[in-house]
């Protein structure tokens, strides 16, 4: 009993994005009903999959203070750098794929380290690199296109057993979350997204926990780049910049706020779930594409002035 | 046998932007010895302080920590080496729970990266109930009330083992049994050999606990006592403020027969219940109680920031529902709130438009054009009843002391016409001499006929300026007092919930 209000207490605050979350599957699984085959599922994730990292990115960022404008751009660039840089044979291919995703992560610690360090506004670094990351993309790759190694596409799109590969992929992602966030590194994020200053005069190393959280948000970003080049078999300088206000949807509608510090990683996932399968359940519910990014907003606002409602509620229970 | 120096500071200097703030300051602080830092706000207690833990280097001088010489480049630095401070703004991180405040930052707990989250626990449950807090340590510290927050910034500076501990207003937060419990567990460290840097604003508290008073004034020693046989309070006031405080209290004047001008019948909301009380106009009632017993949520109701569940309100004879703070306003109610930098004052705008921002609307012409020539002419009457320090034409409020601060938060309601005002801790980390100026105003303003309701937690304050007191204990006004009744014994009694004879 007692346990059981602690759970609902904790994850209590989750409930109405995951009603909206199966509310959408179901409306999915409706229109289309062989939504739970093998087949169907997996492909679902591998369009969903990119949403997912590119939520959990932003959400790093949002634990810490503020808001990653550069994400968006920070996934294109890494779809062009993964397309120029495969080559035929995968033996090489592999170290290839690992050393880019570091490098996007070390890209991104830097700008953490710079941050931190002189003690400078998230939201306007990183409006400065999305300017920097999306003319990289076009000078490395000008128009859609590269190399991507046909087996890998197929084996980061495919399944192993019945299992997709992509859904794997995210779920180890949330394991290795769920370990940062138990660790010292985790408390130093939240800590840091509370209260800067206080996070200061308790001893705790503040531009650290910008480079952790920089450094994670990077790697994410460069798995949902790959995740892109593997289902367009090709890099794209523009592919994902759109993406930026949707990762920020998504992880507000999960219950992370914008005043930092607070979030847990499941609403951002069910978060991330929706606003991935929005564009789908608009096309079933016959609205045309014309209008997802007038619905986005809307949702955006909706879902910042439930956050903010649901707060004000539990200051005074 | 000398007692062995553990920190000492020679000839410190410190100033911002051409501001000398410090002034060569030279203290010594000796093991298992308290040495108290007195002065008014604004006289750099906390600037001297931020130099001892880090947070801030000094222009010139030397600071030597166990005979060596050392400059400390972070907090993380001195709370390392075993300096660790209890800040006067609390800083803590209100969506974490208990216990990892207590241990954020602290290596005791680490395991590498790993956090040992059980020692964490078992740690911080013993350390609170040390402090007399018993409190589930899995709560999220924004939950808690602002006492018990305060008790776990002293949790969490204590969790670093120090050799020094400083407290900067550890206290203003608390009431007296847990400032009692706070000064037990103190001189347990003490016992060990820890030496303890002590602030506070309550002369009895510095008198209780020191062994040593160092008083500053704008930035420099004005007096040094290495011990306190023989001293008295005002010298110390005296020593401070640079002049005589006669006594800090105005004269009481006691006026029964006048009609009720606020009555409340069995008032009730979430936590208080069936609260009756009557005010008369010219009177100053305070409202006592520990912490939390309701007699902040009864402030809060009057002003409409809490839902009523029951019971009625008449003021002037007329029947008020508190709906929301406009409609409070209307009815002649004025608020100043415990927390003046969150929710008294716009810290960022100048003194003169916190001033008239309550009263905006009178000076508004067409399409909301302030008048500004009648909005000075208001602005500088109310600077001057109210005696505000101001150094220069727009200084932003956030620049002023917390007493000046405070005159900002009385004055912005001066022009509103009220007839009650309400004020929860308006004296909190406010020096004496602007406490007796606040004293002094409150009773000219009650013998214009209007009244004020006073929440204090520091009895002296409450026993000193009030007419008549209600005591709060668990929701419900336990206790009535006035006129030979105010004592200290008959106070604490009663606030303790007890019916003492």
């Amino acid at each position: 009993m007692r346990k059981q209000s602690i759970f609902l207490k904790k994850y209590g605050e989750l409930i109405p994005i995951y009603v909206v979350m199966i509310l959408m599957i179901g409306i999915n699984v409706w229109k289309q009903p062989n939504f739970f085959s093998v087949t169907t599922l997996s492909r679902t994730f591998n369009q969903l999959a990119p949403y997912i990292f590119i939520s959990m990115a932003q959400m790093c960022i949002m634990l810490i203070g503020g808001m990653n404008f550069a994400l968006g751009g920070l996934v294109s660039l890494s779809t062009c750098i993964f397309a120029k840089t495969m080559v035929e044979s995968d033996l090489r291919n592999i170290p290839r794929i690992i050393a880019v995703i570091l490098l996007i992560g070390v890209m991104e610690a830097l700008v953490g380290y710079i941050i931190g360090h002189f003690r400078l506004p998230t939201i306007v670094v990183t409006l400065a690199t999305s300017f920097i990351y999306e003319g990289l993309a076009l000078g490395i790759l000008p128009t859609p296109g590269g190399y991507v190694s046909p087996n890998i596409a197929t084996f980061l799109t495919g399944r192993i057993g019945p299992i997709s590969v992509a859904f794997l992929m995210c779920l180890v992602f949330v394991v290795i979350w769920c370990l940062i966030r138990r660790s010292s590194v985790g408390l130093l994020i939240y800590a840091v997204g509370q209260n800067r200053n206080a996070a200061f005069s308790s001893g705790l190393n503040v531009t650290w926990g910008y480079v952790m959280a920089f450094f994670i948000n990077g790697v994410l970003a460069a798995l949902a780049g790959l995740m892109l080049c593997a289902r367009t078999m090709s890099g794209d300088p523009r592919i994902a910049n759109d993406m930026t206000i949707n990762a920020v949807t998504a992880a507000v509608l999960g219950g992370v706020t914008f005043s930092g510090g607070e979030g847990k990683i499941a609403g951002t996932i069910a978060g991330a779930v929706v606003v991935g399968m929005l564009v789908n359940v608009l096309f079933y519910l016959n609205i045309t594409g014309f209008y997802t990014y007038f619905v986005q907003g809307i949702i955006l606002i909706i879902s910042v002035v439930v956050n903010n409602w649901r707060r004000g509620a539990r200051r005074n229970a | 046998m000398p007692i062995e120096s553990i920190f000492s500071a020679k000839e410190i200097v410190k100033s911002f932007g051409g501001t000398v703030v410090l002034k060569k300051i030279t203290i010594d602080i000796k093991k298992g010895r308290v040495l108290a830092l007195v002065g008014e706000n604004g006289a750099g207690k906390s600037t001297l302080i931020n130099i001892i833990s880090g947070s801030l280097q000094a222009d010139s001088g030397e600071l030597y920590y166990e005979g060596k010489k050392i400059s400390w480049s972070s907090p993380k630095k001195a709370l390392q080496n075993g300096i660790a401070v209890v800040h006067q703004e609390l800083t803590l991180f209100k969506n974490l729970p208990v216990y990892e405040n207590v241990f954020a930052g602290n290596p005791e707990t680490m395991r590498g990266i790993r956090l040992n989250r059980k020692t964490m626990r078992q740690e911080s449950r013993r350390l609170l109930e040390k402090l007399g807090m018993d409190i589930d340590v899995n709560t999220l510290v924004g939950e808690l009330t602002v006492a018990q927050q305060q008790i776990v910034e002293i949790a969490k500076a204590v969790a670093w083992k120090p050799k020094l501990l400083i407290l900067d207003e550890a206290t203003s937060a608390l009431d007296t049994v847990l400032v009692q419990k706070l000064f037990a567990f103190c001189r347990e460290l003490l016992a060990e050999g820890t030496a303890i840097i002590f602030v506070s604003h309550r002369m009895s508290e510095i008198f209780e606990i020191s062994d040593e008073v160092l008083v500053i004034k704008d930035g420099a020693m004005v007096g040094f006592y290495d011990q306190l046989d023989g001293v008295t309070e005002d010298d110390l006031v005296r020593c401070m403020v640079g002049y005589n405080v006669e006594t800090i209290f105005p004269e009481k004047n006691e006026n029964e027969s006048r009609e009720p001008l606020l009555v409340t019948r069995n008032l009730s909301t979430k936590n208080i219940h069936n609260v009756s009380i009557e005010v008369r106009p010219g009177e100053i009632i305070g409202l006592g109680g520990l912490h939390g017993h309701g007699q902040e949520e009864l402030l809060r109701a009057l002003f409409g920031l809490e839902k009523i569940t029951g019971g009625e309100i008449t003021i002037d004879g007329k029947p008020y529902e508190p709906k929301n703070v406009q409609k409070a306003i209307r009815y002649g109610f004025a608020y100043v709130p415990p927390d003046r930098k969150t929710e008294g004052l716009v810290l960022t705008l100048p003194i003169e438009e916190n001033l008239t921002i309550t009263v905006l609307r009178d000076f508004c012409g067409f399409m909301g054009r302030i008048n500004s020539k009648k909005e000075k002419a208001m602005q500088d009457e109310v600077r001057g009843r109210l005696r505000i320090d101001q150094r220069q034409y727009r200084q932003l409020s956030g620049h002023l002391s917390g007493g000046n601060q405070q005159k900002v938060v009385i004055g912005k309601w001066l022009k509103s016409g009220f007839k009650v005002l309400l004020m929860d801790e308006p004296t909190r980390g406010v020096d004496v001499a602007t406490k007796h100026e606040i004293y002094m105003f409150l009773r000219e303003l009650v013998a214009q006929g209007v009244a004020v309701l006073l929440v204090s937690t520091e009895i002296i304050e409450l026993m000193g300026i009030s007419d008549r007191i209600y005591i709060f204990y668990e929701g419900s006004v336990h206790a009535e007092l006035k006129g030979a009744d105010i004592n200290e014994e008959k106070v604490t009694y009663a606030i303790m919930g007890l019916k003492g004879e």
